[in-house]
């Protein structure tokens, strides 16, 4: 059986707090993650729970030879790719914790007890995994509140991740759904509220 | 306390002055320099080029200047199309010296390869292979002396080339051309009597040269901004009447004194052209010739790295004489140089530079090669500490930029 892109780490926590991890990769392992996936930080030992987060920035240092490399005139297809599978230059990807899964088996959307330890493997939620986190609406509010990420954008996004792993029938009843959440929490900002039911509609 | 620039401002002011008018005396040998190469240009002088090249070893004046090898002094050469497939391998290494105050003698020599088959696309294969040095043969002199920098920079120097040379050999069954690029010259220099093995030494370096020889490698040592003055040295021999060659004659370059090559060639090399081959005419040369074999003496020539329209940019590439005999490759090696040159912004080979990040060993790597020293001589019941000295040393660096080492 093909191993699918979720069985595999995407990268490992660099840092870590409560509220959210920052995820180190090569630049070769860009391929999979994007704006607004759900990830897992996967402990490394069964005393500590499983974080789970959204995915809000992906960032791509430079160093002075890539640097080099952006004036050159013809860079030619192996110095790419040693650039891309031999260096160390990180991609850099910062993931808002939304919950956690509770020893008991069961996820909780509050701030996980605590964060993700260094070089914990991170991985993307399978669909079913995503069915299962998405399925309840109590993480809005951590997205929404949150300072450093832009809210509307990043919730939509993962709003529409979720949509996607249901059968078509029943996508435009959960958006719909999500919606409705979305504005009881957003009644005394119709600004913000309208930009995010804006980017959930159906074209 | 930090460097006070304000006392070095007047300093480098003066410094500016002085350089300035230093480029108006290279101006005016560049134009005596020129004068004398167009005289010498026609094919018909070469044997009369040789002649005197001779004459000044007969006489044993001490001459240290070029030869041409067979192509007029002035030519330039073209390089080939670009090849559409190559392997291209480089080789760098870095140490770390020995510390009287470290926990531990030892030293460290590590080198960095890597492996471009060019034009497949692939990523290049990399390595790094790093050598512990610490047990008492490697360490002490028969003085019963602690082994130098200088000792420990000469047997890095060879061992890069075996490096090379064994990362070449494996691959001589890929696509040709096979370039083998190592940073700096082929010529070994500081081989002298601060290297007591150096004839074991020169052996080891000349078998390498004979692995990479057998694969009819294009071997090559790349010098950057090379301030070499050989062929500068020739056109002060061709200057001099051939009565007056004497060792005090040839002691400096006469009216040419302090020019180096690369002003001269600079001046009409066009970009990725190449002068003609020449031979320094050094007793280390001859010690290549003489011990390794005709195949292995070392010839080189001067090449322009720079972008179509931008100033010089001339670099020095050594090649053994079996590459310098066959000239279509080293019109394909030029080809591949420019080419490496070019994937980076700053006309350096692109594989040297990688080596080059793949041996350098940094000073954390450097301390926290020390701490595992440091483990696991306690764990032998040695004692570990690093000396007084250094620790006071280290207190002081305190977060100040360290300088990486080696390399």
């Amino acid at each position: 059986m093909a191993e699918e892109i979720w069985d595999e780490a995407i990268g490992h926590v660099l840092r870590a707090g409560t509220a959210g991890f920052s995820v180190g990769a090569r630049v070769n392992q860009i391929g999979a993650p994007a704006f607004g996936m759900f990830v897992r930080a996967q402990p490394r030992t069964d005393d500590r729970e499983a974080v789970y987060g959204l995915l809000y920035d992906i960032h791509i240092d430079d160093d002075p030879l890539v640097r080099q490399l952006v004036l050159a005139d013809a860079v030619s297809e192996e110095t790419i790719r040693d650039q891309r599978y031999h260096r160390i230059v990180p991609l850099e990807m910062s993931v808002l914790a939304i919950g956690y899964r509770h020893i008991s088996g069961e996820v909780r959307y509050t701030l996980p007890p605590r964060p993700p330890l260094s070089l914990d493997p991170i991985y993307l939620c399978g669909p079913d995994e995503v069915r299962e986190v998405a399925s309840r609406f109590n993480y809005f509010r951590l997205v929404l509140n949150a300072a450093q990420v832009p809210g509307e954008q990043l919730l939509a996004s993962a709003l529409l991740n979720a949509a996607d792993t249901l059968p078509e029938d029943e996508r435009y009843p959960f958006l719909v759904q999500a919606g409705r959440e979305a504005a009881s929490l957003l009644g005394g900002d119709l600004t913000r509220l309208d930009y995010l039911l804006k980017l959930i509609s159906p074209a | 306390m930090t460097l006070e620039f304000h006392k070095l401002t007047a300093q480098v002011d003066q410094m500016g002055e002085v350089l300035a008018d230093q480029q108006e005396d290279i101006d005016s040998k560049i134009e005596i320099a020129l004068q004398i190469l167009e005289a010498h240009a026609d094919e018909a002088f070469l044997p009369y080029i040789h002649e005197r090249v001779q004459d000044a070893i007969d006489r044993d004046a001490g001459y240290r200047g070029a030869r041409p090898l067979d192509e007029p002094v002035m030519n330039v050469y073209a390089p080939a199309p670009l090849p559409e497939s190559a392997t291209v391998v480089a080789t760098d290494g870095s140490q770390i010296n020995p510390d009287a105050h470290g926990p531990a003698l030892y030293y460290l020599l590590n080198f960095g390869t890597i492996v471009v088959h060019h034009g497949s696309g692939e990523p290049p294969a990399i390595a790094s292979d790093p050598y512990l040095f610490y047990e008492k043969e490697y360490m002490f002199t028969e003085e019963r002396g602690t082994i130098s920098t200088a000792h420990v920079a000469a047997r890095r120097t060879v061992n890069e080339m075996a490096s090379l040379a064994e990362y070449g050999w494996h691959q001589r069954g890929e696509a040709r051309p096979l370039l083998t690029l190592i940073d700096g010259p082929l010529l070994l220099f500081g081989m002298g009597a601060e290297v007591p093995d150096r004839d074991q030494l020169r052996k080891q370096y000349f078998g390498a040269m004979d692995l990479l020889y057998d694969a009819k490698a294009g071997l090559a040592g790349y010098t950057d901004r090379p301030r070499s003055r050989y062929a500068v040295g020739l056109l002060h021999l061709l200057d001099l009447q051939q009565e007056d060659v004497t060792r005090a004659a040839l002691a400096n370059d006469g009216r040419l004194e302090g020019l180096p090559d690369i002003q001269v060639f600079g001046q009409f090399l066009r970009p990725t052209q190449r002068t003609a081959l020449f031979v320094q005419m050094s007793p280390i040369n001859k010690a290549f010739r003489g011990q390794a074999g005709a195949s292995h003496e070392i010839a080189f020539f001067y090449m322009n790295v720079a972008n179509g329209d931008r100033r010089p940019h001339l670099a020095r590439v050594e090649v053994p004489m079996w590459v310098a005999e066959d000239r279509a490759l080293v019109a394909e090696l030029q080809a591949l140089i420019y080419h490496q040159c070019h994937q980076v912004a700053s006309r350096y080979p692109y594989v040297l530079t990688r080596a080059h990040e793949l041996a350098i060993v940094k000073h954390e790597e450097a301390q926290q090669l020390n701490m595992m020293i440091r483990v696991t001589l306690t764990r032998h019941g040695l004692a570990a500490e690093q000396s007084e000295k250094q620790s006071g040393k280290d207190a002081v660096a305190g977060a100040r930029a360290r300088f990486e080492v080696g390399a």
